[in-house]
């Protein structure tokens, strides 16, 4: 997996995933993701490029998500595929950390 | 008719591997790419349960997968040899208030439960045998 970063004006920050997060792609972003993000109180996290998603990597978005929200920040998904999004359904992601599907939406949604 | 077999380690390197072989076998099948995805995913859940708490012991076990073509989609079959379990009896995933409340793990199980249409699971001669049946979602809109 890729992971690329982006900050915008008033303290925005976007994560880029890209590739497969399953056991072994979400082991080589796990450390990297949350390094980037720990420090963050208001984060997108584009979704547009992931290819598959597993429970493992739910788990490293919840966990993710919690140290944002511990910090009083907010986190949201920015434009999932299809059958991600549906993966994100089923297991009740989008009602934890809301699926945005545009850009300007998603900096709306975590701005403080 | 027997599907097409692939035979994997118990080690997560190999869950790799395993997806590979079932979205190139079911495409030669001609199965739809939407119940492979689906499939995969429940796959990628079911094994690494396995892989993580059939067994007691360090050595190497071999999980047999079996793809099939349905009418309406495809049917997975996972063979291991571990400990007797049952996904099917795992408790329901709760659902948390806030991030700040959920907890984390347990939504391999749930994720299976909400892709697949059919799941059936035996042990048979001390094996666990889990029958995992997706079917293509776009053939149910009028439904």
């Amino acid at each position: 997996m890729n992971i690329e970063t982006e900050t915008f004006d008033g303290g925005i920050f976007k994560v880029k995933l890209a590739g497969r997060m399953d056991a072994h792609g979400t082991e080589a972003i796990d450390q990297e993701f949350m390094d980037h993000v720990c420090s963050q109180r208001s984060v997108i996290v584009d979704m547009n490029a992931v290819e598959m998603l597993a429970s493992v990597g739910i788990r490293t978005l919840l966990l993710v998500a919690k140290a944002v929200s511990r910090r009083g920040g907010k986190m949201v998904l920015l434009n999932p595929a299809a059958n991600i999004t549906r993966i994100l359904e089923i297991a009740r992601i989008n009602d934890l950390i809301p699926i945005h599907r545009s850009l300007d939406e998603a900096r709306r949604a975590v701005s403080i | 008719m027997r599907g097409d077999r692939l035979i994997i380690g118990n080690e997560v390197a190999e869950l790799r591997r395993m997806s590979e072989w079932l979205v190139a076998s079911g495409l030669a099948s001609g199965i739809q790419r939407d119940v492979l995805f689906s499939l995969e995913v429940c796959a990628n859940e079911a094994v690494a349960n396995i892989i993580s708490y059939a067994y007691d012991d360090s050595k190497g076990h071999d999980i047999t997968l079996e793809l099939n073509k349905t009418a309406t989609g495809a049917c997975l079959i996972i063979r291991d040899d571990g400990k007797p379990f049952n996904p099917l009896e795992a408790p329901q995933h709760r659902q948390p208030a806030s991030v700040a409340d959920a907890r984390i793990g347990g939504l391999g199980v749930h994720l299976i439960r909400g892709l697949i249409s059919k799941c059936a699971y035996q042990r048979e001669n001390d094996m666990n045998v889990l029958c995992l049946e997706a079917q293509d979602t776009t053939q149910n809109n009028n439904e």
